[in-house]
């Protein structure tokens, strides 16, 4: 293991451990010194692996208590949260398609005055990593969930992560994340209320992602992460109506991964900003072409919807690979 | 009382009285799995501690697509929980579409993997139990029948399909698994759409009779309880008839219902349903809900 040793990260990920509440503190150091092949920089970002859960998959996390061990995952990002609770679409939400889920939940969530004064505190003695994934129908509304995340810093919010798919209620309903000026105008308002790390999350219903990449990077983002759901349809040819109430909805799953794989690299290609690969990860050897193709990090969504410790499979197969292959760290995977 | 692993967290605060049940993902081996009636199987899966823990109500997510990862059918599906004894528990399913048809064709002493058990549970503790069921909807009420029966607590079992060829009859089960409990052909109603067998009609219209007549103990000190389970017009329908009735306020009503579920463990939010407390979700508010509060 020696050989592998990476001290780059070493003395944070042990004080992160050591904070860990549990009486199981010193086999959690073991744990890391174990990590440390695996441990992860995105921007400011430190994290001992660099497996995420994705955001609207893994709720606000307590729902995965009794099932995975979440305080050995890289981190979880929450489920979107807007200033108000939203009650979401009416059903049907979700369809299968071939290798893929089509979705349209609405964006339903407790809003963040609920999440931070009654959720937070539970997670947080579960895990020390928590992203937390915003929302808003106006800039002025992402401005203040920054403002109100600041407010309430806490030391398990590792970063804010922002969801700039939804409908620009200014702009006739087009996502803010279909231009670049709409991408900008958001990250700009919400890096000037925060010093938190600020990860942009990008939709691949654009034309150019390196564009959008580059105008939210300019506009003050430490990291973006890409890709969001691929907006889709289906059909029910009975009925001859959407099978969704919503008529469209994201594609999320296996079926979009060679998507975003293209769109990570289009970006680590072309610009510095550190990448967040997302889209249909379901095992290790899919997380290690995210890593070759210069993601820092990567992050898991539908898969866990199906196998709840997708995410731990991962990091176990990663470090296995990393270790057989004589990887230093994922940062040496990229081709 | 309703089982819900989030929502007993959050009670945690409050310092409420709540329940616990572990879920977990786990290779269950597949004992019997065999074609009972046209189109319905009936599946046996080994693992002690989902029989022990199940109560009548539960599900379970079943992985479909094969061990090595594969992504194809994408999703788990739902399955109630239809009988439980020993470390053996048992579904009854119906074939209605790819995943349905893969599982009829899984063989004796594989395993797969399953998360359970889920969701929360019918009561049983009311004096008078009348118990609906359509269709495939059997399935959660015959492991709650041979509960009421274990418990000493009456009942009664009626059955509707829309003819004897897709009756599920409850002998042919209680013959298959053994079941000393479940209630013999003889103890429960059948109704038939095209009377085939049992009543002709629809099970809700036998269902009013029977409230109408004077069968059931009215004494006030009786409660009774409607559970249902079937296609949602059979549901409402149900609900219409105890608004109707003037017996109506002082029979309970609980239902258990489907919604297409991505995770069935509460991460996805996509199993929504509209109710009169608003949006709940079936995988962890339910299945079993308050059936008067349905729209
Ligand atoms: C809590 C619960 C308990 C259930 N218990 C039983 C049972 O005991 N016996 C039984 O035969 N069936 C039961 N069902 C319905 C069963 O889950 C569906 O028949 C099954 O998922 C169909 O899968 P398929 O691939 O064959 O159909 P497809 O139509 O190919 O499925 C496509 C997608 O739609 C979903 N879907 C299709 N029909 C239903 C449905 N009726 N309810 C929910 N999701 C659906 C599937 O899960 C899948 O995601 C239950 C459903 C729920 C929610
Ligand atoms: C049910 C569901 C809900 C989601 N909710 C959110 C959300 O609230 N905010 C967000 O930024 N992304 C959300 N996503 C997108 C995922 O985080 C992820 O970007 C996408 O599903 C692609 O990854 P995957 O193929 O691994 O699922 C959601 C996805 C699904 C399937
Ligand atoms: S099915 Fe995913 S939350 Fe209910």
């Amino acid at each position: 293991m020696d050989n592998y040793k990476n001290n780059y990260n070493n003395d944070k990920i042990k004080t992160d451990c050591r904070e860990k509440k549990g009486d199981n503190a010193i086999s959690n150091e073991k744990e890391c010194e174990k990590n440390n092949l695996l441990s992860t920089q995105i921007g400011p970002i430190s994290l001992p692996n660099p497996v995420i859960l994705a955001s609207g998959t893994c709720g606000y996390g307590l729902e995965l208590i009794d099932l995975i061990d979440i305080s050995s995952i890289g981190a979880i990002a929450v489920k979107g949260l807007s200033l108000l609770p939203r009650v979401g679409n009416p059903p049907p939400r979700i369809i299968e398609t071939p290798c893929g889920l089509l979705n349209a939940i609405g964006l339903e969530n407790v809003g963040i005055d609920d999440f931070l004064k009654r959720l937070l505190p539970i997670i947080s003695s579960y895990t020390s990593r928590i992203i937390i994934n915003i929302l808003g129908d106006t800039a002025l509304d992402y401005a203040r969930l920054a403002k109100i995340i600041e407010e309430n810093r806490d030391d398990a919010i590792i970063g804010i992560e922002v969801n700039i798919s939804c409908p620009n209620v200014k702009e006739g309903g087009i996502a803010f994340g279909r231009s670049s000026k709409g991408a900008r105008e958001v990250t700009g308002a919400v890096r000037g209320e925060t010093g938190l790390p600020l990860i942009v999350k990008l939709s691949p219903n654009v034309a150019d992602i390196v564009e959008i990449a580059s105008s939210v990077q300019e506009a003050g983002a430490d990291a973006v992460s890409l890709i969001n759901t691929v907006l889709g349809m289906a059909i029910d040819i009975r009925k001859r109506r959407s099978r969704l109430s919503n008529i469209f909805g994201g594609l999320s799953g296996p079926c979009i991964r060679p998507i975003a794989l293209r769109m990570v690299w289009e970006v680590t290609h072309s610009l510095s900003i550190p990448v967040i690969g997302v889209g249909g990860i379901t095992s290790w050897r899919d997380a290690v072409e995210f890593f070759m193709a210069g993601a820092s990090a990567v992050q898991v969504g539908t898969a866990t919807l199906i196998e709840p410790d997708t995410g731990i499979q991962i990091i176990k197969g990663l470090e296995r690979f990393m270790i057989k292959e004589g990887y230093n760290s994922v940062k040496d995977m990229k081709i | 009382m309703v089982y819900c692993f989030y929502n007993s967290l959050l009670n945690h605060l409050n310092d409420k009285e709540r329940e616990f049940a572990v879920r977990k993902d786990e290779y269950c081996k597949i004992l019997i799995n065999k074609k009972i009636a046209d189109n319905i199987y009936l599946m046996s899966l080994r693992n002690s501690r989902i029989s022990k823990e199940a109560r009548p109500g539960q599900f379970v997510m079943l992985a479909l697509h094969d061990l090595n990862r594969a992504s194809d059918p994408l999703l788990r599906r739902p399955f109630s929980i239809c009988y439980a004894k020993d470390d053996v528990f048992y579904l009854l399913y119906r074939v209605s579409g790819r995943g349905t048809a893969i599982m009829s064709t899984l063989s004796p002493h594989s395993d797969i993997k399953v998360i359970g058990p889920l969701g929360n549970w019918f009561s049983q503790d009311i004096s008078f139990h009348i118990l609906v069921a359509g269709g495939i909807g059997i399935a959660p009420l015959l492991f709650l029948n041979a509960r009421l029966n274990k418990l000493g607590l009456s009942s009664a079992l009626l059955c509707g399909a829309r003819s004897k060829a897709e009756l599920i009859g409850t002998s042919q089960i209680k013959d298959l698994l053994q079941a000393d409990d479940i209630s013999p052909d003889g103890a429960a109603q059948y109704v038939t759409e095209d009377g085939s067998k049992g009543h002709k009609g629809l099970v809700t219209d036998y269902l009013m009779e029977l409230i109408e007549s004077n069968c059931l103990p009215q004494h006030p000190d009786n409660k009774i309880i409607i559970q249902a389970c079937g296609p949602m017009p059979m549901i409402r329908a149900v609900r219409r008839l105890l608004l109707r009735s003037r017996w109506g306020e002082n029979i309970r009503f609980e239902a258990s219902l489907e919604s297409v579920m991505a995770c069935g463990i509460g991460l996805c939010l996509g199993c929504a349903v509209e109710t009169r407390y608003g949006h709940i979700h079936i995988c962890k508010d339910g299945p079993v809900v308050n059936g008067k509060k349905l729209i």
